[in-house]
């Protein structure tokens, strides 16, 4: 999706015909609750995107960082997020529970590996090529 | 006999009543602890309680910086993109 992602976005988000919704899971244990806690800290000042994208592009150097919460505190700062406000959010971890319960109910729905997407309901597992998601996105586009 | 007979069915309609008044008076389940709250406030369009995402109307709290719209589902889900596309893209994401 790292690459997928921003031709989806070019082609058919820009274009007005397709939005993108973001479940999370956490399949790749800590350091990934703590990334989505991060875009969630991120959202509350309206950087929720772009923080997904920061971190996306830049994992090598969130894993260089002194502590996970050190490199994603930076990078927030980097986009323009209030970095004190950012701080404190992630320091309440009041989005841990909401996250790992959405997971949970990911699971109950039949979500057990990654990546998944689903296009208009259609389930897909299992990473694809732009150009396979296009041939969906086409066929589905009015 | 009869009246702990009567006293059990006093018991159990007694039961009953809290029941009901339980389910009735229990509050609706929140996902999000501040943004969902916003976000809940600001629609009324959503009435389901199953989150099925694809199929809930978003709500626009702000553009991304470059200009695309974003925004939260009903149920806290963050979206990318015009709220009314034709097609909803879900994409269950983990990081790393």
């Amino acid at each position: 999706m790292l690459e997928v992602e921003p031709q989806l976005i070019d082609a058919y988000v820009r274009t007005g015909k397709m939005r993108i919704i973001v479940r999370p899971l956490f399949q790749t244990g800590e350091d990934a609750v703590l990334a989505a806690h991060a875009s969630e800290c991120a959202g509350e000042q309206q950087h929720y995107f772009a923080m997904r994208a920061a971190i996306y592009a830049d994992q090598g150097g969130l894993y260089a960082a002194e502590t996970m919460n050190a490199g994603l505190s930076q990078r927030a700062r980097n986009i323009g997020v209030n970095g004190d406000d950012f701080d404190r959010c992630m320091q309440s971890d009041k989005y841990r529970l909401p996250l790992l319960t959405e997971y949970t109910r990911a699971k109950d729905a039949g979500i057990v590996s990654r990546p998944v997407f689903e296009i208009n309901g259609q389930r897909i597992i299992g990473a694809r090529q732009f150009s396979e998601f296009a041939d969906i996105i086409d066929h589905l586009t009015p | 006999m009869s009246s702990i007979r009567i006293i059990g069915i006093s018991l159990f309609i007694c039961i009953l009543a809290n029941c009901g008044r339980q389910s009735v008076g229990a509050p609706p389940a929140t996902r999000w602890p501040s943004a969902t709250v916003e976000s809940s406030a600001a629609t009324t369009i959503n009435t389901t309680t199953t989150p099925i995402a694809g199929t809930s109307q978003p709500t626009v709290v702000g553009n991304t910086d470059d200009s695309l719209a974003s925004g939260l589902t009903p149920e806290g889900y963050h979206v990318l993109g015009n709220m009314t596309a034709p097609i909803t893209f879900v994409d269950y994401s983990d990081y790393f």
